[in-house]
């Protein structure tokens, strides 16, 4: 409990921003749910012939699982607030269109048949006698709508549009309780609060009611523009972070304690990221240093100048019993050292990812322009070894590397096991002998595997060469597990820019955004 | 004023109006008279094209309505219909306010004409702001008739006005729209099922039954002379006390005794009075002096009963 309002506290200022999201992207989808879905349903009583489509048509939307109206939005729409807000606008359409229609279809036949007998027109019978009176049922409608915008808003935050929803998914890929709740119980009280104010409205009576309806027609205009409020003081450039990046120690807050770098940042799924900094929906996100889409989106990685971020430098870990076993391994593995850079293995997640080639023959390409591969000498298979991957890209084609080099020149035979769920998965086959070796980053090595006290791994981490040593040393001592050379590249935590606005304000480290951020 | 002709109304599953044709003249009040189903609502929504009708033709002022725009028709012609008719969400003052709006009266006249309204109803201004649900059925009645009375209208129509109300209120608000002169003044169509209220209120009645008009004469003549057994049957429960309503003190004179010195305290009614109300005054025993053939005759309500029973005796006889 305690943790929680520590957690609010620290939050705060990010909490109100998330706050004001939540409202204006509640209310602008419901203002254009009002404008669109009351005349429509004004339409259909005059239309009796429609009502059946329309609102059928209508009702079928609201069956639509949330999640999955948003996922359809990403193809169709993309993401941002305007995917964002459809989806919230067909999701008020329902209650709205609907009571309209029953509100006005109530009004009692003798009222309307005096109405008209007095010489009010159609229109003038819709706007003096139907509408006002079915405004309380119009403001039932409005108010059911309004709590399932509230709810459906928190889904918001997945198409990078912000709002409460932000804590709650970030909590949900941190596993951090107070994280949840910091979303769940604003979001809440938000709709508790709105149903209980709009109810007393729906049951005002006598002279104040249409005044007070009225002024909360108006009002509905004036919360939307909540919407704007947190952007309208932010900073020169926004940000987009991956919920694991803003949670995580050696994130978001490295990024704090090493620069001081405040940032109006929206939590974002960590895959929608790229995409989001591409359609300039955010300036800088926090990227993996080698993903596809640095070289596919055109975006410039900035360089950690004041090592904020652990290095994640990758190596090969391999049983010193098969290094025995089969001493051939070893200069072979040796061959690769320093082989890649951060360029070029982004080049060829980029080959993977998005021109679909496949592992295999990406890996043989980068051999072979490596000058690495001998002519094949038809020498029969003697012994064999076994190669681990994990989930991911890079993993695919480093596996697909090792067991095409080790192939060429050794006679042993390469099995390779990818798609293993983790760190730890790769860490207990390897221990277990299922494994020969698999790709392994130092950071993780050190975080995951070795997790020394905090004051030693952040010593550690202002340099990528002494966490290399520390975690070679340790492992070789405690696991009898050798690491193999860096193979030069360092698929870290990095922010990320589109190269053409990096390019123009000049900036090329954390330090000199940090720098452009304070002029 | 209205000028029916061969009027019919014919629904898919029956036909409601068949053939009717009668006129109403002007200052006259013409009662529809029928039980439910007898096609006089019918008959009275096609005069102001709520219903339009299969076949016939509806003349008002000499002009067939059909050439005429819907709304100016409706905007001249006052519609009163059950207390249920006002706009709950309106006040009085707004309610009787809504034809002279629509017809884009100045706001000042508006104004006058609602507060003549309400002085002419008995209404406190007071109740201006009020809603109707604030009012009782007979005040809100009274603000219905205001409202249809508004615009100043030639023509009234009203569907069953009074249909909402307790009888000894109903009786209380017929008493008192007779003695509107405004009211008097009017062409008037009145639909009702309440055979008392047509002989109070009509000048002629005409009784539906079936979408036919079974007879239309002055209530004098569907009582004494029913042109069928319908009629006669229709009013047979009632046949006594409908008698106070079709003859007045002058029908009375020849079988009373004549009066030279009238007694001080005796109340002078016109010679015209309806018998039911002589009747509703003489709680005991006072009496009622009338003028009548320049002689001053004398009567109370001992002396009403024989002189009735040898009128109705000489009726019948002739």
């Amino acid at each position: 409990m305690l943790e929680f309002f520590k957690f609010i506290v620290e939050h705060a200022d990010k909490l109100a921003e998330q706050t004001l999201t939540h409202i204006g992207l509640t209310f602008l989808s419901l203002c254009i749910a009002l404008v669109i879905g009351i005349p429509l349903g004004i339409l259909i009583t005059l239309r009796p012939r429609i009502v059946g489509v329309v609102l059928g048509s209508v009702g079928v939307l609201q069956t639509i699982p949330s999640i999955a109206l948003l996922g359809f939005m990403i193809p169709l729409q993309g993401i941002g607030p305007g995917p964002a807000i459809v989806a919230l606008f067909l999701y008020a359409l329902l209650p709205i269109v609907q009571n309209t229609y029953v509100g006005i279809r109530e009004v009692s036949p003798a009222l309307k048949e005096a109405a008209r007998g007095m010489g009010l027109t159609r229109w003038q019978v819709l706007v003096r006698l139907e509408f006002p009176l079915a405004l309380p049922v119009i403001f039932a409608g409005i108010r059911t709508a309004t709590v399932i915008n509230v709810g459906v808003a928190t889904l918001a935050a997945y198409l990078a549009a912000g709002g409460l929803g932000e804590f709650i998914f970030g909590g949900i890929a941190l596993n951090d309780t107070n994280m949840i709740l910091a979303g769940t119980i604003p979001s809440a009280l938000l709709a508790i609060l709105l149903d209980a104010g709009l109810a007393r409205l729906q049951h005002l009576r006598g002279l104040g009611r249409y005044r007070v309806m009225a002024v909360f027609f108006l009002l509905v205009p004036v919360l939307s523009s909540f919407y704007l409020v947190p952007r309208a003081g932010r900073p020169k450039l926004s940000a987009g972070f991956a919920h694991e990046f803003y949670g995580r120690a050696d994130g978001y807050p490295a990024l704090l304690r090493t620069y001081n770098l405040q940032l109006a940042s929206r939590l974002i799924d960590q895959n929608l990221m790229y995409e989001a900094v591409r359609t300039n929906l955010v300036d800088i996100i926090s990227g993996y240093s080698t993903d596809g889409r640095i070289k596919a989106f055109n975006l410039r990685t900035l360089t950690d100048d004041k090592h904020a971020f652990p290095p994640y430098e990758a190596a090969l870990v391999v049983r010193q019993a098969a290094l025995k076993q089969h001493p051939e391994l070893q200069p072979t593995l040796d061959l690769l050292a320093g082989r890649l850079s951060d360029s070029s293995m982004t080049e060829l997640n980029y080959q993977v990812d998005h021109l679909h080639k496949s592992p295999a023959a990406v890996a043989r390409q980068f051999l072979t322009r490596a000058g690495l591969l001998r002519k094949p000498d038809g020498q029969k298979r003697q012994g064999k070894i076994v190669i681990g991957a994990m989930i991911f890209t890079e993993q695919y084609i480093l596996a697909e590397i090792v067991r095409q080099l080790v192939e060429n020149r050794t006679a042993l035979e390469v099995i390779t096991r990818t798609g293993l769920g983790g760190t730890k998965i790769c860490f207990d086959a390897l221990m277990a002998g299922d494994l020969d070796l698999y790709p392994e980053y130092t950071g993780t090595g050190l975080l995951v595997i070795l997790q020394p006290p905090l004051a030693v791994s952040d010593t550690l981490q202002v340099s990528t060469k002494a966490v290399y040593q520390y975690v070679s040393r340790e492992f070789n001592r405690k696991y009898q597990l050798s690491w193999q050379k860096p193979l030069g590249f360092n698929n870290t935590y990095a922010l990320m820019m589109r190269e053409g606005q990096a390019g123009q304000l000049g900036i090329r480290t954390n330090s000199e955004l940090k720098l452009y951020l304070d002029q | 004023m209205i000028v029916i002709r061969h009027l019919t109304k014919q629904y898919p599953t029956h036909l409601a109006v068949d053939d009717v044709s009668f006129e109403v003249g002007a200052r006259e009040t013409l009662v529809l008279l029928g039980t439910s189903g007898s096609g006089k609502t019918t008959t009275l929504k096609m005069i102001n094209r709520l219903i339009e009708p299969t076949s016939g033709i509806i003349e008002v002022n000499g002009i067939k309505i059909g050439e005429r725009k819907l709304h100016e028709l409706r905007r001249e012609i006052g519609y009163v219909i059950q207390e249920t008719g006002l706009f709950p969400h309106y006040t009085i003052g707004e309610n009787i306010a809504l034809v002279p709006r629509l017809l884009q009266w100045d706001e000042r006249k508006i104004q006058d004409r609602t507060r003549e309204l309400l002085a002419m109803l008995r209404l406190p201004e007071t109740y201006l702001n009020a809603y109707p649900g604030q009012l009782s059925g007979g005040q809100r009645q009274r603000v219905g008739l205001a409202r249809a009375l508004a615009a100043q209208p030639a023509i009234l129509l009203m569907d069953e006005p009074l249909g909402a109300l307790d009888p000894v209120t109903r009786s209380a608000i017929r008493r008192e729209f007779r003695q509107l002169e405004e009211i008097r003044k009017k062409t008037i169509v009145l639909v009702t099922h309440d055979i008392r209220e047509a002989f109070e209120l009509g000048d002629r009645i005409a009784l539906m039954d079936g979408g036919r008009i079974q007879q239309i004469g002055t209530p004098r003549e569907l009582l004494l002379h029913p042109a069928n057994d319908f009629v006669r049957h229709f009013f047979a429960d009632q046949w006594l006390s409908l008698q106070l309503h079709v003859f007045s003190l002058e029908d009375l004179s020849p079988y009373l005794p004549d009066e030279q010195t009238p007694s001080p305290d005796a109340r002078i009614f016109p010679a015209h009075t309806q018998l039911a109300d002589v009747l509703q005054e003489l709680a005991g025993p006072e009496s009622v002096v009338f003028q009548a053939n320049h002689r001053f005759i004398t009567v109370q309500s001992a002396t009403i009963w024989p002189a009735l029973g040898q009128l109705l005796q000489n009726q019948t006889a002739s």
